[in-house]
This record gives C-alpha cells, sequence and structure tokens, in this order.
C-alpha cells in the first residue's frame, strides 16, 4: 500500500481537499475548485442535451425526413427569447408545453399510485395494535391538515395523534438523514484514506 | 393573448396527456406519444439555459469583479466551455472527458454534500433541543433509528434493531402515507389549477 | 463553564466528527452485519430472475448522492453479473449515465461484454415526460446508446422494445425523477416490479410504497450495501465503512445529549440569577 501515482486520483483529491477546507475557514482553493466542478456541471449538462437533441430531434428530422420535429426544435429554441426583452413572451409556448406534459402525467400517476393504492393498502383488518396505529395515524395526519373545519371534540383528539405520528416520522426522517451524511463523508475520507494515500485498502 | 395562447396550450397537452391514459383509443395514445417525443425536446433545449446565465453572470465579474473573482470566473467559464467542447466533439465517453468528469465533477460535488455531515453534527448540538412533547418525540424516534441503523446498536441492546423496525414500519410508514395521500391530492388540486389558467406564475405573470 | 460549552467553537465539532470517521476507518473494529429484511427482499428477486433475463438499471442521481450509493450499486450489479442477468443501463440525471460507466468499470461488468451482457443507453431530458416515453419505447427513445452504437443493432437489446419486456426496473436514486415517478409512468400502470438502491433521507418516504408492495426491494443507503455485501459473501466499502458509521452515530448522539444538557444548565442558571425568560 502506497501514495497513489494516478494524477486523476491526486486531481480529485485536491478537489476533495480544497472543498473540506471550507469546513475550517473560506479559502481561495474552496472557492477555485467550486466554480471549476460549477463550470464541469454546466459543461456536462450541455453535452448532455445536445445529444438529446441531435439524436431525438436533428437526426430523425434530417435522416427519416420527419418534419413535425421542427415543431419542438422552434419551440426549444424560443426559449432562449426569455434572454431579449421584447420577444421574452415567446418563451411562455415551450415553457407552457413542458408544464402541461408535466402535470397531466403527474396527474394521471398520483391517482393510482399515491391516492387509490395507498389507500387501498391503508384498508387492513383491526385485529392488531400495530394495523390500527397504521389506519388511525394515517388518518390522523390528514385530519390535521384538513382546515376546513375547526378541530374541536374527536377531531382535536384524532388530529394530535396525527401530529405525533408526523413527529415520529419527522424523528426517522432526522436519523436516516444522519446516517446519509455520515455515509457520504465515509465515501469521500475513504478515498482519501485508500484511492489516494493508500493508508488503507 | 400572450398569456392566454400559453395557457391554452399547456391545457391541450395536459388534457390529453391524461385522457390518454384512461381512454383506449389509437389516435389519442398516437398524439400523446407524440406530445411525449417533443416534451423531450424541449426539455433537452432547456438544459442550455443555466449556461447561458452562467455565461452572462461570470463574463461580467471577470470584467467588473473584485479581488480573485476574475479567477474563479474565469476558471468556471473555461472549464464549462472546455467540457462542452471535448463533450461534443468527441463524445461524453471518451477517456479525457471520463477522466475529467471523474477527477473533477465527481469528488466536488461529492464533498459538496458530504460537508452537510459536518453542519448537522453542528446543528444536533446546537439545535436539537427538547423543549416540549413533539421535539421529545422527534428527538426520541431518531435515536433510536440512530442505534438501529448500525452494527454498533445491537451490541448496545439487542431490541434497537427490532424498535427501528417496527417504528419504521408502523408509526413512520402511517406518518409517511398521510403527507403522501395528502400531497397527492394538493398536487391534483394545484395541477388542475395550473392547467386551467388559474395558477399561472409559471408564466412569469402574477397567480389568479 | 454553560457559557463556553454554548459558545464552543463549530470546528472543535467538526474536528470531533472528522475523528470519529477517521479512527474506525484507519483502525476497523469489526462489528458484524445485519441485513434488513427489504435488502434481503431484493436479494431474493435476483436470484429468482431467470438467466439470461432484463432488468433496467436507472441512474437517477448525481455525484452528490452517488458517493452514498456507489457500494450498493456495485454489490447489486457483482449480483446481476454473477447471476448473468443483461442490464440495460439508462439515466434521467444528465451525471446518471457517466456515473453508470464508473459503476460498470468498477464491478464485474467490466469482465462481461459490452453490447451483449450490457449496455448504457444514455440520459433521456425530460424527468417524468421521459419515463413515460421509455416505458413505451426503449429502442425509439434511445436511437443510440452512450457510446454512440446504433442501439438497435446490439445484441443485448434483443426482445425488447418496451418496458413489458423487462424484468425488473432497478432506479440508483437520490431525487427526483426517481422511484416515485418510475411507479407512477412504468410500476403500476405495466405491473413491472420496481426496487431501488436509494440514499438515507428518502428511506423514510419509500416505506409506504415497500408496505404496498410498489417496491419490491431496497438497498438503504451504505447501512442497505453493507447487507447485500454480506448476503454476496464480499466485503466492499458498504462492509467496511459500518465501523465509522457505527461510532459517527454514537458521535452524534453524545453531541445531541451534550447540547440538551448545555441548554439546561443555561437555562437553569439564568433562572437561579432571575434572568430567565
Amino acid at each position: 500500500m502506497q501514495i497513489s501515482t494516478d494524477l486523476g486520483v491526486w486531481i480529485a483529491a485536491i478537489a476533495t481537499i480544497g472543498i473540506l477546507s471550507f469546513a475550517f475557514k473560506d479559502n481561495p482553493l474552496y472557492r477555485l475548485v467550486e466554480n471549476v466542478y460549477v463550470g464541469v456541471s454546466a459543461g456536462h449538462a450541455l453535452v448532455l442535451g445536445w445529444i438529446n437533441i441531435r439524436d431525438q430531434g436533428i437526426g430523425p428530422l434530417i435522416d427519416d425526413g420527419d418534419w413535425s420535429l421542427l415543431v419542438p426544435i422552434a419551440l426549444g429554441i424560443l426559449l432562449y427569447t426569455r434572454f431579449f426583452k421584447k420577444i421574452s413572451w415567446l418563451s411562455r409556448f415551450p415553457l407552457a408545453m413542458l408544464v402541461g406534459i408535466g402535470t397531466g402525467l403527474a396527474i394521471r400517476g398520483t391517482i393510482g399510485s399515491q391516492i387509490v393504492n395507498q389507500i387501498k393498502s391503508t384498508i387492513l383488518p383491526l385485529n392488531s395494535i400495530n394495523n390500527a396505529i397504521i389506519i388511525f395515524g394515517t388518518l390522523g395526519v390528514l385530519i390535521y391538515f384538513f382546515f376546513s373545519r375547526e378541530h374541536t371534540g374527536p377531531l382535536k383528539h384524532v388530529s394530535t395523534f396525527g401530529r405525533c405520528i408526523m413527529m415520529v416520522s419527522f424523528g426517522a426522517a432526522f436519523g436516516s438523514t444522519v446516517m446519509g451524511r455520515m455515509a457520504l463523508l465515509i465515501n469521500r475520507l475513504h478515498f482519501l484514506y485508500a484511492n489516494w494515500l493508500g493508508i488503507i485498502r | 393573448m400572450r398569456q392566454e395562447l400559453p395557457m391554452i396550450l399547456a391545457f391541450i397537452v395536459g388534457i390529453l396527456m391524461i385522457v390518454s391514459f384512461f381512454f383506449t383509443s389509437e389516435t389519442l395514445g398516437e398524439a400523446a406519444r407524440t406530445v411525449e417525443n417533443w416534451g423531450v425536446i424541449v426539455a433537452a433545449f432547456a438544459l442550455g439555459l443555466a449556461s447561458i446565465n452562467l455565461i452572462q453572470i461570470h463574463a461580467k465579474k471577470i470584467t467588473r469583479g473584485k479581488g480573485l473573482d476574475w479567477l474563479y470566473s474565469g476558471a468556471l467559464l473555461f472549464s464549462m466551455i472546455g467540457m462542452a467542447v471535448l463533450g461534443i466533439a468527441k463524445g461524453p465517453t471518451h477517456p479525457t472527458y471520463q477522466f475529467w468528469f471523474d477527477a473533477l465533477f465527481v469528488p466536488g460535488q461529492a464533498t459538496v454534500y458530504a460537508m452537510t455531515g459536518f453542519f448537522i453534527a453542528s446543528a444536533a448540538y446546537r439545535a436539537f433541543r427538547i423543549r416540549n412533547l413533539d421535539s421529545a418525540i422527534l428527538l426520541v424516534s431518531a435515536a433510536i433509528l440512530m442505534l438501529a441503523n448500525v452494527p454498533v446498536g445491537e451490541k448496545i441492546w439487542s431490541q434497537f434493531p427490532a424498535m427501528g423496525e417496527w417504528l419504521m414500519n408502523v408509526p413512520n410508514l402511517a406518518g409517511q402515507r398521510g403527507m403522501l395521500i395528502g400531497a397527492g391530492i394538493g398536487g391534483i388540486a394545484s395541477g388542475i389549477r395550473v392547467l386551467l389558467g388559474i395558477e399561472r406564475t409559471y408564466l412569469g405573470g402574477s397567480g389568479s | 463553564m454553560w457559557e463556553k460549552l454554548v459558545n464552543v467553537d463549530r470546528r472543535v465539532i467538526y474536528g470531533v466528527v472528522f475523528l470519529s470517521l477517521s479512527i474506525p476507518l484507519i483502525w476497523p473494529i469489526g462489528f458484524e452485519v445485519a441485513v434488513g429484511p427489504e435488502t434481503k427482499q431484493l436479494y431474493d428477486m435476483v436470484n429468482n430472475l431467470p438467466e439470461g433475463s432484463a432488468v433496467i438499471v436507472s441512474m437517477d442521481t448525481s455525484p452528490g448522492g452517488y458517493g452514498e450509493l456507489s457500494s450498493g450499486a456495485v454489490a447489486l450489479l457483482n449480483h446481476l453479473a454473477s447471476r448473468n442477468i443483461r442490464v440495460i443501463g439508462m439515466g434521467f440525471f444528465d451525471t446518471g449515465p457517466s456515473l453508470l460507466e464508473t459503476a460498470f468499470g468498477a464491478s464485474d461488468f467490466r469482465d462481461k461484454e459490452y453490447g451483449v451482457d450490457y449496455v448504457n443507453l444514455g440520459y433521456l431530458a425530460g424527468g417524468e415526460t421521459a419515463m413515460a416515453r421509455v416505458a413505451r419505447d426503449i429502442v425509439g427513445s434511445f436511437p443510440r446508446d452512450y457510446r454512440g452504437n446504433e442501439v438497435s443493432e446490439l445484441p443485448v437489446m434483443e426482445g425488447i422494445t418496451s418496458c413489458q419486456d423487462i424484468e425488473m426496473i432497478i432506479s440508483i436514486s437520490s431525487g427526483t425523477p426517481g422511484v416515485p415517478e418510475w411507479i407512477r409512468q412504468v410500476g403500476d400502470p405495466l405491473g413491472i416490479p420496481i426496487a431501488t438502491v436509494i440514499v438515507a433521507v428518502n428511506v423514510p418516504n419509500m416505506t409506504p410504497y415497500l408496505q404496498a408492495g410498489q417496491i419490491i426491494g431496497m438497498i438503504p443507503s451504505m447501512k442497505g450495501a453493507a447487507g447485500y455485501e454480506s448476503l454476496m459473501g464480499t466485503a466492499g466499502l458498504g462492509t467496511r465503512g459500518m465501523d465509522a458509521q457505527s461510532i459517527a452515530h454514537l458521535t452524534i448522539l453524545a453531541l445531541v445529549i451534550i447540547g440538551n444538557l448545555v441548554y439546561l444548565g443555561t437555562k437553569d442558571s439564568k433562572t437561579s440569577k432571575g434572568g430567565a425568560r
């Protein structure tokens, strides 16, 4: 086990240390690495965007003579009118199209996956405490967010139970977040110790 | 007309997506497929928008920035243009392209995300206080889960993994499901508002 | 004393976390790794896939999330390679396909034949819209793969036109589009099993889908990777990272407890001085 002689590993190690150094204090190396990686990221998006336009739009338009593709290509170009004040309103058309498709797809999928199937899976036999918690907990959370009627009487108790159940969920989310963030740090430290310095395997 | 026409477009394509899913019709299906394909192409064009913004901001910083701003912004633009030219000319699987992707982009972003590990530790020390019943429930469930998720938890008390599993699959499930159904209903309601043109902030205007 | 503890420099806390991760990484303790039921479920599902069948591996993450997912992704790819399952790779994050190349290179697929045993179809823009398109037509959605080959001519794509010809979809996921979108556009409407290698932050959100059977298995973060590695009888980064993960969790818990004691201490001292608010 010895220190790496790979140029890529060295650059990656300097980038890693550069970003980590921010924990100590803001410094020029951190800023440089941050800017370079943002630049690489934007460049990468451009490349992938171009490949999609080429393979999905320009390619079939020229090779197969599919002239209907001129419509999305024209709409795509209209997105860039937002940088010219006088004609910036034209960029609303492609945006409206993207929003329309996205909203339509989300609505049709949400009804089945997020509402019907979830309700179906909540209809459990009331033969155990766990099932009761799942049923009344789900109901309690829904009632907690139901603002059309004042939460008094039995409604208040159900919504308070829902609130407690949500607190458990937020606790679970916090616990899981800690696990995730530590895993990310482990990954970077492992890279430094194993791939770069070679002090561990 | 500058607002109404895009709204009508959003309505038509949105309704087409919904109707084509619930009704069997070759014509509707074909129309939906075409529109989806168009959506992919338009979305691909959108990927370049961020780059134009970055060029605008950082070109200004190079000419009018303070201190080392010219260096940072120059490095950003150089790396952006360099990657774009290399990727478009040689393809994203070219060894040189993959080299810079792995050497700069991957460690850069991965470390930025990893840094939040330090910040969450600091927040845990300074802000995670038991002030009332709600925060007590939150803290206890977080603590149980943190111990249940790692091998050392089982060493401390053999029941931690079982407790963690119960917490995740019973009360957390109920909480998440309530929020999922609620968000689903809310999402559909706001989706309908968008399609009907009641909500139009995405067009750059005000609400209804 | 309480004042000192309240105003402790944030860098001291960072240092404590750094040490709690570094020491067990350099001097491992060797804690035994447990396997979660959802991870075992996915392992069994892969074991029951017919040899030569095809699965989609969708890299729906950026490098930020990949740091957490790499060990699970590689363990799963190794399992798929050992079972001779064809892998149809793609991504709905623009960074997905390049990360997929990295994952293939780090797994046993590096010894398999590209285009025959596995393929990286690349990225399709549009998020959920793109997924809906792929559901109906895979080859039409990706006329050329990430390496520039004609997809229709690749042997790995034999008999595959839409997602209905796929045995399972595995989303290596850290955000949107990810698992819920796959469920909405492919899993539920077409009845294709969905599995995921997922970042820890999203694990609690996945439980309703798991219980409803909309997800058939899951590798949650590095902990799930360690479990999968133990099922495979190997020890990758997931297993090696569990010692550090254990100590880090204890450290965070200790910080929470100390933080609360300090809070109580300062509250009491303010009360005794008559300054409580």
